[in-house]
């Protein structure tokens, strides 16, 4: 299974484009080949029109969502993140059976873990925007959000953990690194890396670069699931 | 000028929230949040209902008695999806809720029904129904 994870810079583009970038984004996702995204600072409304099975969890700057889009579609580079944020995982080719939702912290923003259960597959995939600026909490952010997925989870699912972590080398106990870029990551349980990252050419799409990581079930965790 | 600008739009919203706050909304609301319709089918009971509420991925209590005719409700109290489903003694089978959803079922003869949340291997339950 291919995951890509990319912060989306709230529709934005480095340097500003000064209009609405919903068509080059979504025209950027449709071209890259990935069973499962991890989209976070994604204005809210954007995933439905992203992918048919998806699932958005909001994160800061929501009250008054439908004032906030307004001007946001107009004016993104003047709205920036005030225009509303959301992570959103987008799925191809499985369906999601089941849900969490999470909120980590309220301070210095709201912060959420989301995760879904696939079908057929049986695999866990959560999605986190952790706390930027500070290491700290950075680090606190990925280890509530780590010990809260494998608790949903349970012991034998297979489970990959992705998003931007705010952290150059995260580490957190019961997974594995499955490959990054940056502060961009995916951490896995039960599952390894099938190659190297792939760092996706997005041109001046955020400012952020989307990675891909395939991954594959490991010998651990079929030994893990019998 | 940016940043000015997008600070009194912060401050704009920020205004308009704190009005708005009375009228409910908020950003706190998740679509895996929304209840689930019952789906099974609840009969008036005997006697009054019991609830067993689906916690850190556990049924509470785990083993419940309840009588022929007594309604039995599960609600999700996790912020995660859970399901009901019958291993033995009865059949049964909900949809998939979030939190604050329910799921009822009514049982109509005595005896012993194992369940459990199978998107949660080892969040098992039981009812001792009694005549």
């Amino acid at each position: 299974m291919r995951v890509l994870t990319w912060n989306v810079f709230h529709g934005r583009a480095e340097p500003p484009a000064r209009r609405s970038l919903e068509r080059e984004f979504a025209a950027a996702l449709a071209g890259w080949d990935w069973d499962v995204a991890l989209l976070q600072e994604v204005p809210p409304w954007w995933p439905a029109r992203l992918a048919a099975e998806h699932d958005v969890a909001l994160t800061s700057r929501n009250a008054l969502l439908p004032v906030r889009r307004w001007l946001a579609e107009r004016w993104p580079d003047l709205m920036r993140s005030s225009g509303g944020s959301a992570n959103a995982i987008l799925v191809r080719g499985q369906r999601i059976a089941a849900r969490g939702h999470r909120r980590l912290r309220l301070w210095p923003e709201r912060r959420v873990v989301q995760a879904v259960r696939l079908e057929p597959s049986g695999w866990w995939v959560a999605n986190l925007h952790a706390t930027a600026h500070s290491d700290p909490r950075a680090r606190a952010d990925l280890l509530l959000a780590a010990s809260t997925v494998l608790r949903w989870s349970g012991d034998a699912a297979p489970v990959v953990l992705g998003g931007d972590l705010n952290q150059p080398r995260p580490q957190v106990d019961g997974f594995e690194h499955a490959g990054g870029h940056h502060v961009d990551h995916v951490l896995a349980r039960g599952l390894q890396a099938a190659g190297r990252p792939q760092v996706m050419q997005r041109g001046e799409l955020s400012d952020h670069a989307p990675v891909v990581v395939e991954l594959e079930g490991s010998e651990a965790g079929k030994r893990h699931a019998a | 000028m940016l940043p000015d600008m997008t600070r009194i739009f912060s401050l704009l919203l920020a205004c308009l929230a704190v009005v708005a706050a009375g009228c409910g909304g908020g950003d706190d609301k998740s679509p895996s949040s929304q209840p689930a319709k019952p789906a099974a089918p609840s009969s008036g009971g005997a006697s009054s209902g019991i609830t067993i509420t689906m916690k850190n991925i556990a049924f509470d209590p785990k083993e419940q008695t309840v009588k022929v005719g007594q309604k039995v409700t599960w609600r999700n109290e996790d912020a995660v999806d859970h399901n009901v489903v019958a291993r033995e003694g009865a059949k049964f089978s909900s949809e998939n809720f979030g939190e604050g959803g329910t799921y009822s079922y009514t049982p109509k003869t005595a005896g012993k029904i194992e369940y459990t949340c199978t998107l949660h291997p080892g969040m098992d339950g039981e009812l001792t129904v009694s005549g």
